[in-house]
């Protein structure tokens, strides 16, 4: 889980690293006539100097695309807030924004905490180089990124800190900051379960101070529960608000443990993809691209959920208008019924009757059953479908209904 | 010989009176492996399916010294706790098959595991199996291993559990059984990457060509790659790459497993095809190919 700005900052402050004074204002907050008296009360508390709004979004490189503009009176301010509240930004809509006093630095660095998933340790990233695109400027210099990995049981040293910094470029009071912020990080990191802590830029102010003017963490989210200290609210990664039917394929896997069916992205394409288990389901979708078919959304069911999640998941996955085809698939499946799992497929198909193509492709335990479902119902209501078990290639089945959808999209745009 | 299991394999469950793990133990038992002890603390004196359940692996291991292996099925919380009880015992092979294991815990594991010198594959496997000696770990290949699971000399190291399982049963397909398969998970920080694991199949005499399915996100495919520039291609390996639909996806969606997370245009599939190729592997561009490159390697 990425945090937004205000948020890692929160995390930061409260593992002593210093961050500028600043305010959090949500949409909420908005929408009043005339002067707001509460942006007057914070222009005042930060000292009635200029100021920084900067959007609250998840994606990286917010201020190249315009997301920090700075105010100097609490006119400008409003103008200012008011403008980009509730405005897009890099396909997020803006829903809260960040009012900080505008600190004046002499020098930008960048510091990161992070696992090597090579060497499988954590690793300090240090700069003297900051405020720039990192990925860039760690490619084309790589010897002004000093990265230092180390042991995660023992965690991270203030020697080797010290070390870091040093290599870095850093002397004097400064190598010690730098290397107590490093420290400070790898407590973030550990008592959060963060992936990555980023300080990015780091600055030094006039008067010598080192202040985080921005912080981007990102939550482990399968250390969440050890956490319920920091209930961060649930957030959307995709870049974009959730459509309607991810959102009602959301709801399917509130409140049952049982077997996963509520991942769904709806793309643009005309192909349904229902498709099964983590690895099967991304490689389903590279095979129909692979065969010049467009998938109409990512879904992965898995885990033996019982036949109600299934049929729910195909309610929206093939009622989704414009679809010239389905393809339901998996490889053979360790633990997840096609038995019961096809049983909700077929209720749902039943009820939705499509009259484009269908490929089935499946295997696993109670197969047999599972796949005879499917034909009969086929059969009964006199649907297009073609039924497969293991002896067809997973992925072959993406190549059939590539074509079947092309003859089928030929078809009906043909009339 | 098996990588990492074999027929001597005498193998301790941790959580085996979990729902899961039960009903593994009982297909392990089926297969032929042999489970010798279960452990779960508080329920020590119960069976599971005839296997003796201890409170601690202490315990187990004074009326099984025989334990060679531990596959461990607890919550994912309580993994770091398992393991390092099964590391402090110096187990030689542990199998996590848990999933959702947080990322520290999987890095201190490692990093343990390292001092102890001892093998891990996981967490997030979908266990181990070599046919030759009717012995696998978890539940890899089902109810129905038979069908898809027979002696021959094909390596399989997969990232996808599932996909395992497919992938050995294209190969079955293609005309070949398998030496060893085994899911190794597809977490950003696992026991048992590939680059562990390939040399083990150079070493195997049974292993005449390797397959691996590789996925999105970390750099385990980028550093086998390097591993073979340095070390020589000593036996054919074919790969397939899932997810490079990913690559026109937004950042940071999250699809399939934890690692399968491209983060900062690192470990994308093209670079690791690319890496791959330009280290000898052969790579497949759909993943049913994968049966006509090793009809072609192992004419």
């Amino acid at each position: 889980m990425r945090l937004y700005e205000f948020e890692g900052k929160q995390l930061l402050e409260k593992a002593g690293v210093p961050i500028p004074k600043g305010f959090y204002v949500t949409y909420s907050a908005m929408g009043a006539v005339g002067a707001d008296p509460e942006l007057e009360r914070i222009f005042d508390e930060l000292g009635g100097r200029e100021v920084a709004v900067k959007a609250q979004v998840l994606a990286g490189k917010r201020g190249k695309a315009g997301g920090i503009h700075f105010a100097d009176s609490p006119e400008a301010l409003q103008q200012v807030v008011e403008a980009m509240v509730g405005s897009e930004l890099l396909g997020e809509t803006v829903t809260g924004v960040l009012i900080e006093e505008k600190a004046s630095f002499e020098e930008e660095y960048y510091m990161s905490l992070t696992y090597d998933t090579v060497a499988r340790q954590p690793v300090l990233a240090i700069s003297r180089e900051g405020g720039v695109d990192v990925e860039t400027f760690a490619r084309e210099h790589p010897d002004k990124l000093v990265l230092r990995r180390f042991g995660p049981i023992v965690g991270l040293m203030p020697w080797v800190a010290r070390d870091a910094a040093a290599e870095a470029g850093f002397r004097g009071r400064e190598l010690r900051q730098i290397a107590a912020i490093a420290v400070k990080l790898w407590r973030v990191l550990v008592d959060n379960d963060a992936r990555l802590v980023e300080i990015n830029p780091l600055v030094r102010t006039a008067d010598g101070l080192l202040l985080a003017l921005d912080a981007a963490i990102l939550l482990d989210g399968d250390a969440r529960v050890r956490h319920p200290e920091t209930n961060f609210p649930p957030r959307q990664a995709t870049g974009r608000p959730l459509t309607e039917r991810e959102l009602i394929a959301q709801a399917i896997d509130e409140g049952d443990y049982r077997g996963v069916a509520g991942k769904y992205v709806e793309l643009d394409g005309d192909i349904g993809m229902l498709t099964s288990g983590g690895g099967g389901s991304i490689t389903l979708m590279d095979a129909v691209a692979a065969f010049g078919g467009r998938p109409a959304n990512y879904t992965e069911y898995g885990g033996n959920p019982p036949a109600e999640k299934v049929y729910r998941l195909t309610k929206v996955v093939a009622t989704k208008p414009g679809l010239h085809g389905l393809l339901i698939a998996g490889g053979i499946a360790n633990n997840t019924r096609v038995d019961v799992t096809f049983e909700g497929i077929a209720r749902a198909l039943e009820e939705i009757r499509p009259e484009y193509p269908i490929v089935i492709r499946r295997a696993g335990p109670g197969e047999e059953e599972g796949l005879r479902l499917m034909r009969e119902l086929a059969q009964r209501l006199g649907l297009d479908m073609e039924v497969y078990g293991a002896d067809l290639p997973m992925t072959e089945s993406a190549r059939i209904i590539v074509e079947k959808a092309a003859a089928y999209r030929q078809k009906v745009e043909g009339k | 010989m098996g990588i990492l299991i074999n027929e001597n394999t005498r193998v301790a469950v941790q959580g085996i009176t979990g729902r899961e793990a039960s009903k593994v133990t009982r297909e392990m038992l089926d297969y032929g492996t042999k489970v010798v002890a279960g452990v779960t603390p508080g329920k020590g004196g119960q069976e599971v399916h005839g296997v003796p359940v201890y409170d601690s692996l202490s315990q187990a291991l004074e009326a099984h010294p025989a334990i060679n292996a531990v596959l461990t099925y607890v919550p994912p919380l309580a993994v770091k706790d398992a393991v390092m009880e099964a590391l402090h015992y110096n187990i030689p092979f542990i199998n996590i098959i848990t999933e959702r294991v947080p990322m520290l815990d999987a890095a201190q594991i490692h990093a343990y595991a390292r001092l102890r010198r001892t093998r891990i594959v996981g967490p997030t496997s979908v266990g181990v199996i070599h046919p030759q000696a009717r012995v696998k770990l978890g539940p890899i290949g089902g109810v129905n291993v038979d069908r898809v699971y027979q002696p021959g000399p094909v390596g399989v190291i997969s990232k996808s559990g599932g996909m395992t399982t497919e992938t050995s049963w294209i190969i079955r397909q293609a005309g070949f059984g398998i030496s060893t398969a085994m899911g190794i998970g597809g977490d950003f920080i696992k026991g048992g990457n590939f680059v562990d694991l390939v040399p083990m199949f150079f070493n195997d005499p049974q292993t005449e060509a390797i397959v691996i399915f590789g996925e999105p996100g970390g750099g385990d495919e980028e550093a086998l790659a390097e591993y073979v520039m340095q070390h020589g291609l000593q036996k054919p390996i074919i790969a397939f790459i899932s997810g490079r639909f990913v690559d026109h996806m937004p950042q940071g969606v999250q699809f399939g497993h934890a690692g399968a997370v491209v983060e900062r245009g690192m470990g994308s599939p093209a670079v690791k095809m690319a890496a791959l190729r330009k280290a000898g592997v052969l790579v497949a561009e759909v993943q049913h190919e994968v049966g006509a490159l090793l009809q072609e390697v192992l004419a």
